[in-house]
Protein backbone atom coordinates (compact mmCIF):
# COMPACT_ATOMS: atom_id res chain seq x y z
CA UNK A 1 0.00 0.00 0.00
CA UNK A 2 0.93 3.72 -0.83
CA UNK A 3 0.22 6.44 0.93
CA UNK A 4 1.91 9.01 -1.50
CA UNK A 5 -0.70 11.35 -2.48
CA UNK A 6 0.78 12.08 -5.61
CA UNK A 7 -0.40 8.25 -6.37
CA UNK A 8 -4.05 8.57 -6.14
CA UNK A 9 -6.34 7.49 -8.98
CA UNK A 10 -8.43 10.10 -10.39
CA UNK A 11 -10.54 7.93 -12.41
CA UNK A 12 -11.53 6.16 -8.83
CA UNK A 13 -11.94 10.10 -7.31
CA UNK A 14 -14.84 10.76 -10.67
CA UNK A 15 -16.28 7.90 -10.54
CA UNK A 16 -17.11 8.25 -6.82
CA UNK A 17 -18.35 11.86 -7.68
CA UNK A 18 -20.38 11.02 -10.61
CA UNK A 19 -18.15 12.55 -12.82
CA UNK A 20 -18.22 11.92 -16.64
CA UNK A 21 -14.94 9.84 -17.41
CA UNK A 22 -12.20 11.76 -18.93
CA UNK A 23 -12.25 9.27 -21.85
CA UNK A 24 -15.33 10.03 -22.48
CA UNK A 25 -14.93 13.64 -22.62
CA UNK A 26 -12.28 12.97 -24.77
CA UNK A 27 -14.48 10.77 -27.44
CA UNK A 28 -17.24 13.66 -27.13
CA UNK A 29 -14.61 16.36 -27.41
CA UNK A 30 -15.73 17.22 -23.71
CA UNK A 31 -14.25 19.54 -21.37
CA UNK A 32 -10.84 17.71 -21.31
CA UNK A 33 -9.26 17.00 -24.44
CA UNK A 34 -5.66 16.01 -23.94
CA UNK A 35 -4.08 13.14 -22.72
CA UNK A 36 -3.64 13.26 -18.61
CA UNK A 37 -0.08 13.61 -18.63
CA UNK A 38 1.69 16.44 -15.83
CA UNK A 39 4.59 16.56 -17.88
CA UNK A 40 3.20 17.52 -20.88
CA UNK A 41 2.66 20.45 -22.33
CA UNK A 42 -0.78 21.77 -23.52
CA UNK A 43 1.19 24.89 -24.60
CA UNK A 44 4.46 23.60 -25.99
CA UNK A 45 2.87 20.67 -27.93
CA UNK A 46 0.47 22.98 -29.41
CA UNK A 47 3.44 24.98 -30.85
CA UNK A 48 5.66 22.20 -31.67
CA UNK A 49 2.50 20.85 -33.75
CA UNK A 50 2.05 24.11 -35.37
CA UNK A 51 5.58 24.67 -36.14
CA UNK A 52 5.65 21.18 -37.74
CA UNK A 53 2.92 21.80 -40.16
CA UNK A 54 3.95 25.14 -40.98
CA UNK A 55 7.84 23.83 -41.79
CA UNK A 56 5.83 21.37 -44.41
CA UNK A 57 3.40 24.22 -45.81
CA UNK A 58 5.88 26.86 -46.27
CA UNK A 59 4.10 28.51 -49.35
CA UNK A 60 0.92 29.88 -46.45
CA UNK A 61 1.10 33.37 -46.04
CA UNK A 62 1.07 33.68 -42.57
CA UNK A 63 0.59 37.39 -42.49
CA UNK A 64 -2.52 37.77 -44.64
CA UNK A 65 -5.63 38.29 -43.11
CA UNK A 66 -8.34 36.59 -42.03
CA UNK A 67 -6.21 34.20 -41.36
CA UNK A 68 -8.54 31.54 -41.17
CA UNK A 69 -11.40 31.72 -43.69
CA UNK A 70 -12.76 27.56 -43.55
CA UNK A 71 -12.78 25.33 -40.69
CA UNK A 72 -10.65 22.36 -41.90
CA UNK A 73 -12.97 19.29 -42.27
CA UNK A 74 -10.55 16.77 -41.20
CA UNK A 75 -10.88 14.94 -37.49
CA UNK A 76 -7.51 16.53 -36.38
CA UNK A 77 -8.96 20.22 -37.83
CA UNK A 78 -12.96 19.31 -36.05
CA UNK A 79 -10.96 18.08 -32.21
CA UNK A 80 -9.05 21.45 -32.35
CA UNK A 81 -11.80 23.77 -33.07
CA UNK A 82 -13.90 22.06 -30.26
CA UNK A 83 -11.26 22.14 -28.25
CA UNK A 84 -10.77 25.81 -28.66
CA UNK A 85 -14.05 26.37 -28.62
CA UNK A 86 -14.46 24.12 -25.47
CA UNK A 87 -12.48 26.59 -23.87
CA UNK A 88 -13.90 29.66 -24.52
CA UNK A 89 -17.47 28.55 -23.32
CA UNK A 90 -15.54 26.99 -20.10
CA UNK A 91 -14.26 30.05 -19.25
CA UNK A 92 -16.38 33.07 -20.28
CA UNK A 93 -19.74 30.80 -21.74
CA UNK A 94 -22.42 31.25 -24.62
CA UNK A 95 -22.12 34.74 -24.57
CA UNK A 96 -18.73 36.17 -24.07
CA UNK A 97 -17.86 33.12 -26.52
CA UNK A 98 -19.50 34.34 -28.98
CA UNK A 99 -18.93 38.32 -28.69
CA UNK A 100 -15.03 36.64 -29.06
CA UNK A 101 -15.65 35.51 -32.35
CA UNK A 102 -17.24 38.37 -33.46
CA UNK A 103 -13.78 39.96 -32.22
CA UNK A 104 -11.87 38.13 -33.75
CA UNK A 105 -13.65 38.61 -37.41
CA UNK A 106 -14.21 42.13 -36.37
CA UNK A 107 -9.83 41.84 -35.94
CA UNK A 108 -9.85 40.14 -39.23
CA UNK A 109 -8.46 36.66 -37.65
CA UNK A 110 -11.55 35.05 -39.02
CA UNK A 111 -13.77 35.48 -41.98
CA UNK A 112 -17.51 35.90 -41.50
CA UNK A 113 -17.82 32.83 -42.79
CA UNK A 114 -15.99 31.47 -40.25
CA UNK A 115 -17.36 32.91 -37.46
CA UNK A 116 -20.76 31.49 -38.37
CA UNK A 117 -19.57 28.08 -38.32
CA UNK A 118 -18.02 28.62 -35.25
CA UNK A 119 -20.50 30.02 -33.46
CA UNK A 120 -23.03 26.78 -34.52
CA UNK A 121 -20.11 24.65 -32.18
CA UNK A 122 -20.50 26.88 -29.48
CA UNK A 123 -23.75 25.29 -28.12
CA UNK A 124 -22.33 22.26 -27.71
CA UNK A 125 -20.79 22.85 -24.92
CA UNK A 126 -22.79 23.24 -21.25
CA UNK A 127 -22.65 27.00 -19.71
CA UNK A 128 -19.76 26.69 -16.91
CA UNK A 129 -20.53 26.53 -13.23
CA UNK A 130 -18.18 29.58 -12.57
CA UNK A 131 -17.62 32.42 -15.52
CA UNK A 132 -15.63 35.79 -16.07
CA UNK A 133 -14.28 37.97 -18.77
CA UNK A 134 -12.01 36.81 -21.19
CA UNK A 135 -8.40 38.22 -20.95
CA UNK A 136 -5.47 39.21 -23.12
CA UNK A 137 -3.79 35.65 -22.28
CA UNK A 138 -7.57 34.03 -23.75
CA UNK A 139 -7.19 35.79 -26.41
CA UNK A 140 -3.55 35.15 -27.57
CA UNK A 141 -4.44 31.70 -26.64
CA UNK A 142 -7.15 31.87 -29.27
CA UNK A 143 -4.71 33.25 -31.62
CA UNK A 144 -2.71 30.27 -31.40
CA UNK A 145 -6.04 27.76 -31.63
CA UNK A 146 -6.31 30.31 -34.93
CA UNK A 147 -2.91 30.02 -36.51
CA UNK A 148 -3.17 25.96 -35.86
CA UNK A 149 -6.00 25.51 -37.70
CA UNK A 150 -5.17 27.64 -40.43
CA UNK A 151 -2.00 25.75 -40.67
CA UNK A 152 -4.26 22.34 -40.86
CA UNK A 153 -6.57 23.81 -43.68
CA UNK B 1 -9.17 12.76 27.03
CA UNK B 2 -8.34 16.05 25.66
CA UNK B 3 -9.76 16.79 22.80
CA UNK B 4 -12.67 19.18 21.19
CA UNK B 5 -15.67 17.72 19.29
CA UNK B 6 -18.50 19.25 17.49
CA UNK B 7 -21.32 18.75 15.15
CA UNK B 8 -21.37 19.40 11.02
CA UNK B 9 -24.52 18.77 9.80
CA UNK B 10 -23.15 21.12 6.26
CA UNK B 11 -23.19 17.24 4.65
CA UNK B 12 -24.87 14.23 5.22
CA UNK B 13 -21.76 12.05 4.89
CA UNK B 14 -23.33 9.57 7.07
CA UNK B 15 -23.23 6.70 4.52
CA UNK B 16 -26.61 5.25 5.30
CA UNK B 17 -26.62 2.81 2.67
CA UNK B 18 -24.03 0.70 4.28
CA UNK B 19 -22.91 0.11 8.13
CA UNK B 20 -19.19 0.65 7.44
CA UNK B 21 -18.41 3.75 9.11
CA UNK B 22 -16.70 6.32 6.54
CA UNK B 23 -13.94 7.93 8.72
CA UNK B 24 -11.82 11.31 7.21
CA UNK B 25 -8.43 11.89 8.58
CA UNK B 26 -6.20 14.34 8.86
CA UNK B 27 -3.04 13.79 10.61
CA UNK B 28 -1.61 17.41 10.56
CA UNK B 29 1.73 18.58 11.99
CA UNK B 30 -0.14 20.77 15.09
CA UNK B 31 -3.40 19.34 14.91
CA UNK B 32 -5.10 16.11 13.73
CA UNK B 33 -9.00 16.31 12.63
CA UNK B 34 -10.94 13.18 12.46
CA UNK B 35 -14.45 13.18 10.73
CA UNK B 36 -17.22 9.75 11.24
CA UNK B 37 -20.99 9.82 11.34
CA UNK B 38 -22.07 9.23 15.08
CA UNK B 39 -25.80 9.14 16.05
CA UNK B 40 -27.03 10.34 12.55
CA UNK B 41 -24.52 13.41 12.57
CA UNK B 42 -20.98 13.84 11.43
CA UNK B 43 -18.78 14.08 14.85
CA UNK B 44 -15.64 15.82 14.39
CA UNK B 45 -12.34 15.14 16.65
CA UNK B 46 -9.89 18.25 16.77
CA UNK B 47 -7.12 17.75 19.01
CA UNK B 48 -2.98 18.34 19.28
CA UNK B 49 -1.20 15.84 17.19
CA UNK B 50 0.90 15.11 20.75
CA UNK B 51 2.11 12.53 23.03
CA UNK B 52 3.25 12.14 26.48
CA UNK B 53 3.75 9.34 28.60
CA UNK B 54 4.29 8.57 32.38
CA UNK B 55 4.93 5.96 34.31
CA UNK B 56 1.71 5.05 37.15
CA UNK B 57 2.97 5.87 40.76
CA UNK B 58 0.73 2.73 41.52
CA UNK B 59 0.89 0.29 39.51
CA UNK B 60 4.25 1.05 37.58
CA UNK B 61 2.42 0.71 34.38
CA UNK B 62 3.10 3.07 31.49
CA UNK B 63 0.30 5.45 31.05
CA UNK B 64 -0.42 7.45 27.73
CA UNK B 65 -1.96 11.02 27.34
CA UNK B 66 -2.45 12.69 23.71
CA UNK B 67 -3.73 16.17 23.04
CA UNK B 68 -3.96 19.42 25.01
CA UNK B 69 -4.08 17.31 28.12
CA UNK B 70 -0.70 15.94 27.25
CA UNK B 71 0.52 19.29 25.91
CA UNK B 72 -0.96 21.02 29.74
CA UNK B 73 -0.04 18.69 32.19
CA UNK B 74 3.68 17.53 30.55
CA UNK B 75 4.74 20.13 28.72
CA UNK B 76 8.54 19.47 29.45
CA UNK B 77 8.34 16.14 27.66
CA UNK B 78 5.24 16.06 25.38
CA UNK B 79 6.15 15.36 22.23
CA UNK B 80 4.85 16.85 18.36
CA UNK B 81 6.14 13.48 16.33
CA UNK B 82 4.95 14.96 13.00
CA UNK B 83 6.48 18.52 13.48
CA UNK B 84 7.76 18.50 9.82
CA UNK B 85 4.15 17.22 8.04
CA UNK B 86 5.62 13.28 8.17
CA UNK B 87 7.48 11.19 10.48
CA UNK B 88 11.05 11.19 9.99
CA UNK B 89 12.29 8.49 11.47
CA UNK B 90 11.41 4.87 13.11
CA UNK B 91 10.96 6.68 16.57
CA UNK B 92 8.62 9.52 15.34
CA UNK B 93 6.82 6.51 13.35
CA UNK B 94 5.91 4.80 16.25
CA UNK B 95 5.27 7.44 18.75
CA UNK B 96 2.58 8.73 15.80
CA UNK B 97 1.26 4.86 15.61
CA UNK B 98 0.97 4.68 19.29
CA UNK B 99 -0.97 8.15 19.33
CA UNK B 100 -3.35 7.46 16.18
CA UNK B 101 -4.18 3.98 17.94
CA UNK B 102 -4.76 6.02 22.00
CA UNK B 103 -6.80 8.50 19.55
CA UNK B 104 -9.05 6.24 17.43
CA UNK B 105 -9.82 3.54 20.64
CA UNK B 106 -11.01 6.52 22.61
CA UNK B 107 -13.86 7.31 20.12
CA UNK B 108 -14.98 3.79 19.47
CA UNK B 109 -14.26 4.19 15.90
CA UNK B 110 -15.65 0.26 14.46
CA UNK B 111 -12.30 -1.45 12.87
CA UNK B 112 -14.51 -2.19 10.33
CA UNK B 113 -14.33 1.02 8.40
CA UNK B 114 -13.51 2.99 5.29
CA UNK B 115 -10.86 5.94 6.13
CA UNK B 116 -9.36 8.20 3.74
CA UNK B 117 -6.33 10.18 4.84
CA UNK B 118 -5.66 13.80 3.83
CA UNK B 119 -1.58 14.00 3.37
CA UNK B 120 0.11 17.24 2.41
CA UNK B 121 2.00 16.67 -0.57
CA UNK B 122 5.83 16.93 0.62
CA UNK B 123 9.08 15.33 -1.08
CA UNK B 124 10.25 12.52 1.98
CA UNK B 125 10.24 8.99 0.29
CA UNK B 126 11.23 8.51 4.37
CA UNK B 127 8.31 10.25 6.00
CA UNK B 128 6.14 8.69 3.39
CA UNK B 129 7.04 5.16 4.06
CA UNK B 130 7.02 6.30 7.85
CA UNK B 131 3.71 6.98 7.36
CA UNK B 132 2.68 4.04 5.27
CA UNK B 133 3.32 1.95 8.76
CA UNK B 134 1.31 4.40 10.81
CA UNK B 135 -1.21 3.86 8.48
CA UNK B 136 -1.31 0.23 8.16
CA UNK B 137 -0.92 -0.92 12.07
CA UNK B 138 -4.27 1.55 12.69
CA UNK B 139 -7.01 -0.77 13.87
CA UNK B 140 -9.49 1.17 11.66
CA UNK B 141 -9.48 1.13 7.79
CA UNK B 142 -10.00 -2.83 7.65
CA UNK B 143 -12.63 -2.41 4.96
CA UNK B 144 -10.59 0.13 2.70
CA UNK B 145 -7.88 2.80 2.74
CA UNK B 146 -7.08 5.39 0.54
CA UNK B 147 -4.98 8.84 0.42
CA UNK B 148 -5.58 12.12 -1.58
CA UNK B 149 -3.51 15.11 -1.13
CA UNK B 150 -4.61 17.15 1.67
CA UNK B 151 -4.98 20.46 -0.78
CA UNK B 152 -7.57 18.32 -2.53
CA UNK B 153 -9.28 17.33 0.21
CA UNK B 154 -9.61 20.86 2.14
CA UNK B 155 -11.01 22.03 -1.21
CA UNK B 156 -14.02 19.58 -0.94
CA UNK B 157 -15.92 22.02 1.59
CA UNK B 158 -14.61 24.83 -0.24
CA UNK B 159 -16.31 24.21 -3.53
CA UNK B 160 -19.38 22.65 -2.60
CA UNK B 161 -21.84 20.51 -0.48
CA UNK B 162 -21.09 17.49 -2.14
CA UNK B 163 -17.53 16.61 -4.20
CA UNK B 164 -18.12 19.54 -7.02
CA UNK B 165 -14.59 20.08 -7.04
CA UNK B 166 -13.39 16.91 -8.05
CA UNK B 167 -15.67 17.73 -11.90
CA UNK B 168 -13.84 21.53 -11.76
CA UNK B 169 -10.52 22.76 -12.88
CA UNK B 170 -9.15 24.78 -9.89
CA UNK B 171 -6.51 25.68 -8.02
CA UNK B 172 -6.32 24.79 -4.10
CA UNK B 173 -3.56 26.79 -1.72
CA UNK B 174 -3.36 24.62 2.03
CA UNK B 175 -1.71 27.52 4.20
CA UNK B 176 -0.36 24.96 6.56
CA UNK B 177 1.80 25.25 9.67
CA UNK B 178 4.73 23.37 8.10
CA UNK B 179 4.27 24.01 4.68
CA UNK B 180 2.71 25.72 2.07
CA UNK B 181 1.14 23.82 -0.79
CA UNK B 182 -0.21 24.68 -4.37
CA UNK B 183 -1.79 22.65 -6.47
CA UNK B 184 -3.93 23.09 -10.16
CA UNK B 185 -6.45 20.05 -10.36
CA UNK B 186 -8.15 19.07 -13.50
CA UNK B 187 -10.95 16.69 -13.06
CA UNK B 188 -9.48 15.19 -9.89
CA UNK B 189 -5.88 15.11 -11.74
CA UNK B 190 -3.11 16.74 -10.39
CA UNK B 191 -1.46 19.25 -12.11
CA UNK B 192 1.65 20.99 -10.61
CA UNK B 193 1.67 20.20 -7.21
CA UNK B 194 3.71 22.48 -5.38
CA UNK B 195 5.48 22.49 -2.03
CA UNK B 196 7.82 25.48 0.48
CA UNK B 197 8.98 25.27 3.68
CA UNK B 198 10.03 28.48 3.51
CA UNK B 199 6.40 30.11 4.44
CA UNK B 200 5.05 28.55 7.24
CA UNK B 201 2.54 29.19 10.17
CA UNK B 202 5.39 27.93 12.75
CA UNK B 203 7.65 30.33 11.25
CA UNK B 204 4.42 33.15 12.06
CA UNK B 205 4.66 31.76 15.76
CA UNK B 206 8.84 32.48 16.20
CA UNK B 207 8.36 35.86 14.10
CA UNK B 208 5.46 36.61 16.73
CA UNK B 209 7.61 35.61 19.74
CA UNK B 210 10.64 37.70 18.08
CA UNK B 211 8.59 40.49 18.01
CA UNK B 212 7.31 40.31 21.22
CA UNK B 213 10.09 40.73 22.81
CA UNK B 214 11.16 43.85 20.17
CA UNK B 215 7.96 45.64 20.94
CA UNK B 216 8.47 45.17 24.85
CA UNK B 217 11.86 45.98 24.71
CA UNK B 218 13.32 42.88 26.29
CA UNK B 219 11.71 42.30 29.04
CA UNK B 220 8.96 39.90 27.56
CA UNK B 221 10.07 36.69 26.46
CA UNK B 222 7.17 34.22 25.48
CA UNK B 223 7.48 30.70 23.81
CA UNK B 224 6.49 29.59 20.61
CA UNK B 225 2.96 27.99 22.05
CA UNK B 226 2.18 31.59 23.51
CA UNK B 227 3.13 33.51 20.20
CA UNK B 228 0.57 30.57 18.43
CA UNK B 229 -1.93 31.24 20.96
CA UNK B 230 -1.59 34.93 20.72
CA UNK B 231 -1.46 34.63 16.74
CA UNK B 232 -5.16 32.19 16.51
CA UNK B 233 -6.83 34.32 19.65
CA UNK B 234 -6.00 37.81 18.24
CA UNK B 235 -4.51 37.26 14.91
CA UNK B 236 -7.54 39.34 13.18
CA UNK B 237 -7.42 41.05 9.08
CA UNK B 238 -10.51 42.58 9.85
CA UNK B 239 -10.63 44.08 13.08
CA UNK B 240 -7.27 43.53 15.16
CA UNK B 241 -7.11 45.18 18.48
CA UNK B 242 -4.05 45.54 20.67
CA UNK B 243 -4.24 43.21 23.87
CA UNK B 244 -2.92 43.06 26.87
CA UNK B 245 -1.08 40.20 28.57
CA UNK B 246 0.62 39.60 32.38
CA UNK B 247 3.87 37.63 32.71
CA UNK B 248 5.12 36.81 36.26
CA UNK B 249 8.92 38.58 37.16
CA UNK B 250 11.45 36.24 38.35
CA UNK B 251 11.99 37.95 41.27
CA UNK B 252 7.76 37.86 42.53
CA UNK B 253 5.48 40.81 41.16
CA UNK B 254 4.11 40.52 37.64
CA UNK B 255 4.50 42.51 34.22
CA UNK B 256 1.66 43.60 32.43
CA UNK B 257 2.53 44.36 28.70
CA UNK B 258 0.62 45.24 25.78
CA UNK B 259 0.86 44.37 22.17
CA UNK B 260 -0.19 46.00 19.22
CA UNK B 261 1.97 45.26 16.11
CA UNK B 262 3.77 41.94 17.33
CA UNK B 263 1.16 40.22 15.67
CA UNK B 264 -0.15 41.67 12.89
CA UNK B 265 3.10 42.59 11.42
CA UNK B 266 4.41 38.93 11.31
CA UNK B 267 1.21 38.02 9.57
CA UNK B 268 1.14 40.38 6.85
CA UNK B 269 4.99 39.49 6.26
CA UNK B 270 3.32 35.69 5.55
CA UNK B 271 0.58 37.00 3.17
CA UNK B 272 3.08 38.83 1.34
CA UNK B 273 5.53 35.83 1.24
CA UNK B 274 2.29 33.52 0.64
CA UNK B 275 1.36 35.41 -2.31
CA UNK B 276 4.85 35.84 -4.04
CA UNK B 277 5.59 31.70 -3.81
CA UNK B 278 2.16 31.15 -5.24
CA UNK B 279 2.12 34.39 -7.94
CA UNK B 280 5.85 33.92 -8.99
CA UNK B 281 6.40 30.36 -8.41
CA UNK B 282 3.98 28.38 -8.64
CA UNK B 283 1.37 29.77 -10.81
CA UNK B 284 3.92 31.37 -13.03
CA UNK B 285 5.49 27.25 -13.74
CA UNK B 286 1.41 26.54 -14.03
CA UNK B 287 1.18 29.30 -16.73
CA UNK B 288 4.64 27.64 -18.64
CA UNK B 289 3.59 23.97 -18.41
CA UNK B 290 -0.65 23.87 -18.63
CA UNK B 291 -1.45 27.02 -20.19
CA UNK B 292 -5.13 26.29 -20.61
CA UNK B 293 -5.63 25.20 -17.23
CA UNK B 294 -4.03 27.96 -15.77
CA UNK B 295 -6.54 30.41 -17.45
CA UNK B 296 -9.62 28.31 -16.68
CA UNK B 297 -8.50 28.34 -12.80
CA UNK B 298 -7.77 31.50 -12.68
CA UNK B 299 -11.14 32.11 -13.69
CA UNK B 300 -12.74 30.15 -10.76
CA UNK B 301 -12.49 30.75 -7.08
CA UNK B 302 -9.12 29.59 -5.66
CA UNK B 303 -9.85 27.51 -2.74
CA UNK B 304 -7.54 28.45 0.44
CA UNK B 305 -7.50 26.05 3.36
CA UNK B 306 -5.80 24.92 6.30
CA UNK B 307 -4.33 26.34 9.72
CA UNK B 308 -3.49 29.81 8.41
CA UNK B 309 -6.60 30.08 6.61
CA UNK B 310 -8.56 30.63 9.93
CA UNK B 311 -6.82 33.88 10.76
CA UNK B 312 -10.22 36.06 10.06
CA UNK B 313 -10.39 38.32 6.46
CA UNK B 314 -7.09 36.51 5.77
CA UNK B 315 -8.75 35.13 2.57
CA UNK B 316 -10.06 38.96 1.28
CA UNK B 317 -6.05 40.04 2.02
CA UNK B 318 -4.88 37.31 -0.04
CA UNK B 319 -7.64 37.58 -2.90
CA UNK B 320 -6.47 41.26 -3.06
CA UNK B 321 -2.75 40.84 -2.68
CA UNK B 322 -2.48 37.98 -5.07
CA UNK B 323 -4.67 39.93 -8.00
CA UNK B 324 -2.69 43.45 -7.38
CA UNK B 325 0.74 40.92 -7.81
CA UNK B 326 -0.72 39.02 -10.97
CA UNK B 327 -2.68 42.24 -12.16
CA UNK B 328 -5.82 41.04 -13.11
CA UNK B 329 -8.70 39.86 -10.65
CA UNK B 330 -8.93 36.67 -8.73
CA UNK B 331 -11.37 35.24 -6.50
CA UNK B 332 -10.23 33.34 -3.29
CA UNK B 333 -12.76 31.53 -1.07
CA UNK B 334 -12.60 29.22 2.00
CA UNK B 335 -14.80 26.29 3.81
CA UNK B 336 -16.48 27.66 6.74
CA UNK B 337 -13.62 26.00 8.75
CA UNK B 338 -10.48 25.86 6.84
CA UNK B 339 -8.63 24.05 9.81
CA UNK B 340 -11.38 21.21 9.49
CA UNK B 341 -11.97 21.52 5.68
CA UNK B 342 -9.02 18.57 4.59
CA UNK B 343 -10.62 15.98 7.23
CA UNK B 344 -14.31 16.87 6.05
CA UNK B 345 -13.54 16.46 2.31
CA UNK B 346 -12.19 13.27 3.31
CA UNK B 347 -14.71 12.06 5.03
CA UNK B 348 -17.08 13.41 1.92
CA UNK B 349 -14.41 10.47 -0.21
CA UNK B 350 -14.81 7.90 2.24
CA UNK B 351 -18.57 8.44 2.65
CA UNK B 352 -19.19 7.48 -0.87
CA UNK B 353 -16.14 4.68 -1.15
CA UNK B 354 -18.28 3.36 1.97
CA UNK B 355 -21.62 3.82 -0.53
CA UNK B 356 -20.40 1.88 -3.47
CA UNK B 357 -18.79 -0.99 -1.82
Amino acid sequence: MTVNPREYDAAELRELAGAESVDKQLSTGGTTTQTPNPDESIRDKQFRNLLALQSERQQIDQLRRPFLSTIPESTVGTDVCEEWIDFLVHVGGHERAEQALSYYRQLKWITPAAEVDLKTVVKQFPEPTHDRSLTAGDHRLSLLYVATLASLS
Amino acid sequence: MADETDEDGAFDGSSEASETTPVGVKLGSTRTVLQYPKDGEIETVRTLTCLATYEDALTGEEKVLYGEQAAQEFPDTVEFMLRSGLPEDDNRAALASKFFTELVRAQNIPEDSVVVYAIPTIDNDEGLENLTEVIEDSPIGKQLVRSFPESLCGAVPAMGDGLEAIDEVFIAVNMGSTNLEACAYRHAEQLEPFSTGAVTGSEVDRRIANAVEEETQGRVNIDLTTAREYKEEHGDFVDFEPFTDVIQQPGGGSHEFTIKRSVMEPLNEYVDEAVDEIANNFLSELANTHMKPYQIALGKPIALTGGMACIPGIADVFEERLSEELDRDVTVVAADRPDLAAAQGAQRIAAKLAENR
